[in-house]
């Protein structure tokens, strides 16, 4: 039986016990991850046979306050409040970049095009051309800039993720270490609190790096998963610690990939999520990436336009103008690697292919648009002359008017001949060569036609013998050229094709009394120049009177084609349009040649300048200005949206470690309170023990 | 009941203030840049259309620089045509004199001189450069001068004796809107009939007539009268275009400077600071943060340990 001495000692090395754990909350008021402790006791119970006294109060253990679920919200929760932080804050950095006015496209842009109207203007002028140059060179090197701006961003971004794995490597190290502690006892109601609560600090952290889920044993030795399941990739298996890396991609460096265990069975990682290393990520594959793209998309498209613009034109020395901008590297960023081409003022295109000779008529015809054409068409009636394909004049024929050749394919610079030829329109085709061999079409011979094709003035040789049908049509051993191949395809369109080098004039003839015949071929040298050559063949328009005109070709002198005129038509040919100012009268003629003076003509620095406010650059969203603002405006709109997000997750997170700490966090009210009681029932008990002791003073007082 | 800790008031009241806090900043640097908008987060719409809005206005200023120039280019025209016109007129009057039969050989010898010199003027006046060093009446070639004094119009096609070419140069003064501001030297000098009805230029209407009177050749004379009036007529009605011109460059100008300030005014709408209103958001924040911090204060104050001694 206990004894009141033995009673109020145990109350009062309880009670002890109890001021201790007070003061223990005390001083760890602000201790991060501090988990109040109480000291839990219970009564002493022995058994006394007939009446049972208590026989004092014992430790029961000493209880942290804890709830597992509080904790886990807000581990939680952090993880998402730091990715939302970190893509905030990246963000912000982006957008500082792209939104400081001194770094805006669209000011270099307009510098550029303000230079285009000052060479409109003065096209001759070796100052203004220079002036282009220049700031198509300023062009190119903000694009540059802002792309480099953009990989310093993607450096600094790896740079942090690769410190923050290393951070978590550590800590998933600690954790495995304090596991190692834990597994020394078997429940976890009995291990100290201050280790546990090492172990959810260390969680914490963990988790405003990446998300993460845990599973524990009873002991409390966890084991963290990757993700939000807690099953799959574990970073700390009990006493084991596996380290994260992170490398860039092989294939595209701008992306990242997460390798776990990268010195032991490396696994790549895809289902990080959370955390401030998430954030981080997901910055770099969406507004980053983005950024970039959309950078790149204009730059593209600039540069595209301006070369377009530079090839339809003539340069001073009066050729076709070549590419402004290229690229350097294919594979790489387009906005970084954007380099001028040209490298003198008398490079840029300011001039049009054509030029018009007004002859002194009373009435104007003005050029309002050019391009090559794709395809030679015939109107009924019409004759296309496409004579002068080689570079020596000396090789065009002389034709007497009313007899002619449709068009007449020179020998001495074609290769690899394909010649489609449309008959659906009733006409015939008939292809001769000089001396006189048929070679396609329909035989001849016994036709009246053919006396007037074979004329000298259809540019058949003087000494021509006769007709020849030898090879007409012929594809094998009487060929008029082993490479000789004619197919048709099942719309009735025959294609003719000649491999290999032609030595020989072939004059091409349209009989018959349909309405019209389609051409249009492959040559050698590549069609587009051969299409650019015939663009700016001379001809001749005569108004014989102010509602009919004609057009001759004027290397051969051969009539083209008589067309009837109405106040307000486009006359066109070749590819190009014109418009007359006001009404034509007989007489008038305007003669359409070669621009030879393109260093002072303007007409195609319109359309560079047009280009600043053009919409169909970008597929009708919008000109230069108006794409590189919606650049700027899709950031800012990330930024917002990220902005309240965090500011929304921000408050949750609070929330969370308000639920957490109401729990498990201290007030120094309760433990002022808790002070004063056991104070009291430590002298209470002390007074115990005082009055034990005088009760054993009695006794020993009795004589 | 929740319970709250020492932690709790301390975190809560610390978020409250920092946040009260960067507001006030926010406002401060708005007050202090007289700016709405510090970067484009803040609206993203707005900036953007800011950005727009101002590449316009600089547009638009291009254009304006573009019709002082046209308007150079146009004066310089009008001065040369006035020019020849007086000369024309001269010439006329020294014809007439010379088709009175009563002049003996050396008066009309005089007469033929100033004939001369006339022409010779004529091609220096088709020679003439615009402000920037390109020829005003050549059309686009600009590697030589269009007229050349030695070559003989009476023997020389027009073709050939002006080196220019036809074409008008054309200046932008707004999207898709053109003027043409040049003259070649073939409309000016040339396009307009003789008496006779047959194509002639200017040239070879002062040589003729300068033959005419050197040769006494009455009839020539007459003819020459008659030519150079239609060649007063001729460059009258480019002056009378030249002119008009003139006008629609100016009114395209207005058109261009009203749409600069309408511009410039929506700008300053969307992006300068309402003082007024920033300032009273000032005083509001302040008085929010003042009230904050002394709330804590007296929180923060409040424990059972102040009581227990």
């Amino acid at each position: 039986m206990a004894d009141l001495l033995s009673i109020g000692t145990s109350g009062i090395n309880v009670y002890r016990k109890s001021l201790s754990t007070v003061g223990n909350n005390i001083a760890n008021v602000d201790t991060a991850g501090y988990s109040r402790q109480t000291h839990e006791t219970i009564q002493d119970v022995q058994d006394g046979g007939k009446i049972t006294i208590g026989s004092g109060v014992l430790t029961d253990r000493i209880k942290r306050a804890y709830d597992s679920y509080a904790t886990g919200a807000y581990r939680n929760s952090t993880s998402l409040l730091t990715q939302q932080d970190a893509l905030y804050s990246y963000a912000r950095k982006l957008e500082n970049v792209l939104g400081d006015k001194n770094m805006s496209l669209t000011s270099a842009t307009d510098r550029f095009f303000a230079a285009a109207h000052d060479l409109s203007i003065s096209p001759s002028s070796t100052t203004a051309r220079e002036a282009l140059l220049d700031e198509g060179v300023a062009v190119v090197e903000r694009f540059k800039s802002l792309s480099s701006q953009f990989a310093q961003i993607d450096n600094d971004s790896f740079v942090e993720i690769e410190n923050r794995i290393n951070e978590l490597n550590t800590l998933s190290k600690q954790l495995a270490v304090v596991n190692q502690s834990l597994l020394q006892k078997a429940d976890i109601n009995t291990q100290p609190g201050g280790l546990v609560d090492q172990r959810d600090q260390l969680l914490q952290k963990m988790s405003s790096l990446v998300s993460i889920s845990t599973s524990q044993k009873d002991n409390g030795v966890v084991t963290v998963y990757l993700g939000s399941s807690a099953s799959g990739n574990t970073i700390v298996d009990v006493t084991t610690a596996r380290d994260l890396s992170v490398e860039r991609n092989a294939n595209d460096p701008e992306k990242i990939n997460f390798i776990l265990d990268p010195f032991g069975k490396p696994t790549v990682v895809d289902n990080m999520s959370g955390g401030t290393i998430s954030g981080i990520r997901d910055f770099r594959n969406e507004a980053l990436t983005q950024a970039r793209i959309n950078l790149d998309v204009i730059a593209t498209g600039f540069m595209n336009a301006v070369n377009e613009v530079q090839k339809t034109g003539f340069d001073a020395s009066g050729e076709f103008g070549r590419d402004m901008f290229v690229v350097e590297n294919a594979t790489d960023r387009v906005a970084s690697v954007m380099k001028m081409a040209l490298s003198g003022g008398d490079d840029i295109a300011t001039g049009a292919p054509l030029m018009i000779n007004q002859n002194g008529s009373l009435s104007a015809l003005k050029l309002s648009s050019w391009a090559p054409p794709s395809v030679n068409e015939l109107n009924a009636g019409e004759r296309s002359i496409q004579s002068v394909w080689s570079s020596d004049p000396a090789a065009s024929i002389a034709i007497d008017a009313g007899d002619t050749p449709a068009f007449v394919i020179q020998g001495n610079s074609t290769r690899d001949l394909s010649l489609s030829i449309d008959e659906s329109g009733g006409a015939v085709v008939q292809v001769f060569t000089r001396d006189g061999r048929h070679i396609f079409g329909s035989d001849l011979e016994n036709d009246a036609s053919l006396v007037g094709i074979m004329t000298k003035g259809n540019g058949f040789k003087t000494d021509v013998t006769g007709y020849n049908n030898t090879y007409l049509n012929a594809n094998e051993l009487n060929s008029y050229k082993d490479a000789f191949e004619i197919t048709t395809d099942p719309q009735g369109v025959k294609t003719l094709n000649i491999k290999g080098q032609i030595t020989d004039d072939l004059l091409v003839f349209v009989t018959g009394n349909g309405t019209s015949a389609e051409f249009s071929g492959a040559w050698y040298p590549p069609e587009e120049s051969l299409n650019k050559q015939q663009m700016v063949s001379s001809v001749r328009i005569d108004f014989i009177d102010s509602s009919t005109y004609t057009i001759t070709d004027e290397t051969t002198q051969t009539s083209i084609a008589t067309r009837s005129y109405s106040s307000g038509d486009t006359i066109e040919l070749n590819g190009w349009k014109a418009v007359l100012e006001n009404t034509p009268v007989q007489g008038d003629r305007f003669t359409i040649s070669l621009n030879t003076a393109a260093r002072g003509d303007n007409r195609n620095m319109h359309v560079m300048t047009a280009l600043q406010t053009d919409r169909a650059v970008f597929q009708g969203r919008g000109n230069f200005s108006e794409v590189y603002s919606d650049l700027i405006n899709e950031l800012g709109s990330v930024v917002v949206q990220s902005s309240i997000s965090r500011d929304a997750q921000q408050v949750l997170t609070d929330e969370a470690k308000q639920a957490r700490d109401s729990v498990s966090a201290v007030s120094l009210d309760e433990e002022a309170a808790d002070l004063l009681r056991f104070q009291q029932a430590y002298q209470a008990s002390a007074q115990v023990i005082q009055a034990a002791n005088k009760l054993f003073d009695s006794i020993l007082a009795l004589r | 009941m929740i319970r709250v800790t020492n932690t709790t008031i301390f975190d809560r009241i610390t978020t409250q203030l920092s946040q009260q806090q960067a507001r006030l900043a926010e406002t401060q640097e708005k007050i202090s840049t007289g700016r709405n908008f510090l970067r484009p987060s803040d609206a993203p719409d707005q900036v953007a259309a800011l950005d727009r809005l101002e590449s316009t206005v600089r547009q638009t200023e291009r254009y304006s620089s573009n019709i002082g120039r046209i308007k150079d280019k146009l004066s310089l025209q009008e001065l040369a045509i006035t020019s020849m016109n007086n000369d024309l007129t001269r010439a006329k009057e020294l014809m007439v004199q010379g088709a009175n039969g009563t002049l003996n050989a050396a008066s009309r010898e005089a007469l033929a001189i100033e004939l001369d010199s006339i022409y010779t003027n004529l091609i220096a006046i088709g020679n003439r450069k615009d402000v920037d060093g390109s020829y005003l009446f050549s059309g686009y070639v600009q590697d030589k001068a269009p007229f050349d004094a030695s070559k003989d119009p009476l023997v020389t096609p027009f073709s050939e004796f002006y080196a220019g070419n036809d074409e008008i140069q054309k200046i932008a003064v707004d999207d898709g809107y053109t003027i043409d501001a040049g003259m070649p030297g073939s409309r000016l000098y040339a396009g307009f009939e003789s008496a006779s009805g047959a194509r002639t230029n200017l040239f070879k209407v002062l040589k003729s007539a300068s033959e005419a009177l050197k040769a006494d050749d009455g009839a020539g004379m007459t003819t020459a009268i008659d030519d150079i009036d239609n060649a007063l007529t001729h460059i009258n009605v480019r002056l009378a275009q030249v002119g008009s011109k003139m006008r629609t460059a100016e009114n395209q100008m207005s058109v261009l400077t009203d749409r600069s300030a309408t511009l410039e005014q929506i700008i300053s709408q969307v992006e300068e600071l309402d003082y007024i209103s920033a300032v009273t958001e000032l005083k509001n924040q302040t008085l929010a943060l003042q009230a904050g911090q002394s709330s804590f204060a007296q929180i923060s104050n409040l424990s059972l340990f102040n009581y227990i001694k």
